[in-house]
């Protein structure tokens, strides 16, 4: 065992690290989340010169060829700095650069993978539906019926992360509708700019600057040649993006709790009660050992998740796994967090209500506890009790 | 254009607390992060720009260091370095600005250049000796504090803007080689790719001893200094100090009668 970065992953932590504290200050993470619903372009583009877009891509479609654990270490950086600009900045690597990589054909590759390497597109996945994200594959109801060369969509998705500024949409819909569910579905690339698609923003609590979207597809055609994979074989294909995303957003739920734990650290020191910082106080010490076992806890299972995924092994138990303990880790930093601000962390003057606000978003996003322990007991050979 | 850029990997102090360790003669790094000298992060883009500017030219990067050293000039490489050179023996430690401007000098009298830039300043030591004592080791013309470079004759001569107090520029014309110690501000330091980091990892950092530079150990290092650091101390508090105690509005009451007092505002 090696828990040591090679000197190639701490270049790319010391760049990743560098660029945030300059470039996602926080007064600049600020203005993002009270005044965007998408981080503004000329981010993009700088995160695409450092290459962020095309880690996973490999090197003959423009990327630099490297595996999850190089992502996550980059991912780390900005999840801590802006949990928003994590997530928004990391959907089109998880639901555009991995899944086409893994099933595209050399004509899809070759069309997308730069294009996305280069920062050039932006892909969100159109999954869940309003039924339902739980019982995901129950709540189902997007049609797309094969009409000559083309399918035709009919259906709406719900809680689609980034749709509103989208290039391409990867959806997920029915195409055999008297087949069991897991065998009925097909993965599509769409246009997010076809006829018949309409957007809608949704309000929400927190993670502002990256917009949560309802689709409406209304008789969408959808070109033959943008089926991903084997028709019927959607569910089995998305499980293949579903396990990524699953590390994915855990460690959106490591860079909330280390971005409050590291708040309610520097006030801890600074804030003077009874004559002492309160960070002399051992009920304040406690808390905040607290907070820091959870994110030592979830860090170390992040990171496993993603070598196993790297060496080919299965990591969807862990993953599951990992989405709890970081999650668990943001709550207890955010909560505890808003203890050790006292007042001041109910005020608007802090960041501490941000971190309050966003890590409840990823508290059943993807998917909540509860379904996860669904699938881990039953990855222990317990009969399914859903 | 053949250009060496001289980087030193420093403590990043800004933001943490700093405590001198038992020896009295250090601080305790244990506990710090480290990075590339910000002069030197400057240094590295300039020698770059000059390179794409010119659409030719090479980038030799040189550290004096232990192997710690390797992450500052494997990022300088991935910014778009193309050589690297690390100088390491146990008789370099303990050197002034002028040992150290011995060592690297023996090492870029082995090479063709045309300039050499470091940083105009350490941020750890703060010494800013290295620049002129590398000039005049080398023999050539050098500047510090250089905050704007124009080639005017690729490898003859250039022209250098030098600031002065107050932001002011003082412009020269020097002939080439020479040394250039650049001041932070003067360009806008790139990051690096992730692909300039890949293929940075792929490339051969030399290592070179002080025997392999022709260098008697008497020459460098503590020995070869003409300052030998003694000892740390943290500021004593002075008669003329007054610490303002109190309620924040208390203190800043006191602070502007004082100030009015003194006729400073």
């Amino acid at each position: 065992m090696d828990f040591m970065l090679t000197d190639e992953q701490k270049l790319l932590r010391d760049t990743f690290r560098e660029f945030c504290q300059k470039e996602l200050t926080r007064e600049y993470v600020r203005w993002l989340d009270e005044n965007c619903d998408f981080p503004p372009e000329d981010l993009v583009e700088k995160l695409a010169a450092l290459g962020f877009f095309g880690i996973s891509i490999p090197e003959e479609y423009g990327g630099a060829g490297a595996g999850m654990f190089d992502f996550c270490v980059a991912a780390e950086e900005l999840a801590t700095s802006s949990v928003a600009v994590a997530i928004s900045m990391g959907l089109t690597p998880a639901f555009g650069g991995r899944p086409i990589a893994e099933l595209g054909t050399e004509e899809q590759k070759r069309e997308h993978l730069p294009r996305i390497a280069e920062g050039k597109e932006k892909w969100c996945m159109a999954l869940t539906e309003p039924a339902g994200g739980t019982d995901i594959l129950g709540a189902i109801a997007t049609t797309a019926e094969r009409d000559g060369d083309e399918y035709v969509v009919n259906g709406s998705k719900m809680f689609i992360s980034g749709a509103h500024v989208a290039d391409y949409i990867l959806l997920i819909a029915i195409t055999d509708k008297g087949a069991k569910r897991s065998r009925g579905l097909s993965v599509f690339i769409v246009d997010a700019r076809s006829p018949g698609i309409t957007v809608n923003l949704i309000e929400k609590v927190g993670i502002h600057a990256c917009g949560t979207t309802e689709i409406h597809f209304d008789e969408v055609r959808v070109p033959a040649g943008n089926l991903l994979g084997t028709e019927n074989m959607g569910w089995y294909h998305i499980l293949g993006t579903l396990n990524p995303e699953r590390i994915g957003t855990s460690m959106l739920s490591l860079g909330i709790a280390k971005a409050a734990f590291n708040d309610a650290l520097q006030y801890a020191k600074e804030r003077v009660a009874f004559g002492k910082p309160i960070g002399q106080f051992q009920v304040i010490q406690h808390y905040l050992a607290d907070i820091a076992i959870e994110i030592e806890n979830a860090r170390n299972l992040i990171y496993k998740c993603a070598w196993l995924c790297d060496a080919g092994e299965r990591y969807d138990v862990e993953a599951t796994m990992a989405k709890i303990v970081a999650c668990r880790a943001s709550e207890k930093a955010a909560l505890y967090g808003m203890e050790i601000f006292g007042g001041y962390g109910f005020t608007m003057e802090y960041d501490m209500q941000r971190h309050f606000r966003d890590y409840k978003q990823m508290m059943f996003s993807p998917i909540s506890d509860e379904m996860s322990k669904n699938y881990i007991a039953q990855s222990y050979g317990l009969p399914k009790s859903y | 254009m053949k250009m060496v850029v001289c980087v030193k990997r420093v403590p990043d102090t800004a933001e943490s607390e700093v405590h001198i360790d038992a020896s009295g003669k250090d601080i305790d790094k244990s506990r710090l992060s480290f990075g590339i000298n910000e002069c030197d992060n400057y240094a590295v883009e300039e020698a770059i720009q000059i390179k794409e500017r010119l659409g030719e030219g090479t980038v030799t990067v040189i550290s004096l260091g232990d192997k710690d050293s390797d992450e500052v000039i494997r990022m300088a490489l991935a910014k778009g370095g193309d050589e690297a050179i690390r100088l390491e023996d146990e008789a370099f430690k303990g050197g002034d600005g002028l040992a150290v401007a011995k060592a690297l000098a023996a090492a870029i009298k082995g090479l063709e250049y045309d300039i050499v830039f470091t940083g105009a300043l350490a941020d750890d030591d703060g010494y800013g000796v290295v620049p002129a004592a590398l000039g005049e080791l080398l023999g050539v013309p050098h500047a510090t504090y250089v905050k704007k470079v124009e080639i005017l004759e690729p490898g003859k001569r250039a022209k250098v803007g030098r600031e002065l107090e107050g932001g002011l520029l003082e412009f020269l014309e020097i002939d080439l080689p020479c040394v250039l110690g650049i001041q932070t501000g003067i360009n806008e330091p790139r990051y690096a790719s992730f692909k300039g980091i890949k293929q940075a990892a792929k490339k051969e950092i030399a290592i070179k001893s002080a025997a392999d530079l022709g260098l008697d150990a008497s020459e460098v290092g503590e020995a070869g200094s003409w300052a030998v650091l003694e000892q740390f101390t943290p500021p004593v508090v002075g008669e003329m100090a007054e610490i303002l105690e109190g309620e924040p509005d208390e203190t800043a009451a006191k602070l502007a009668a004082i100030l009015k007092e003194k006729g400073l505002v």
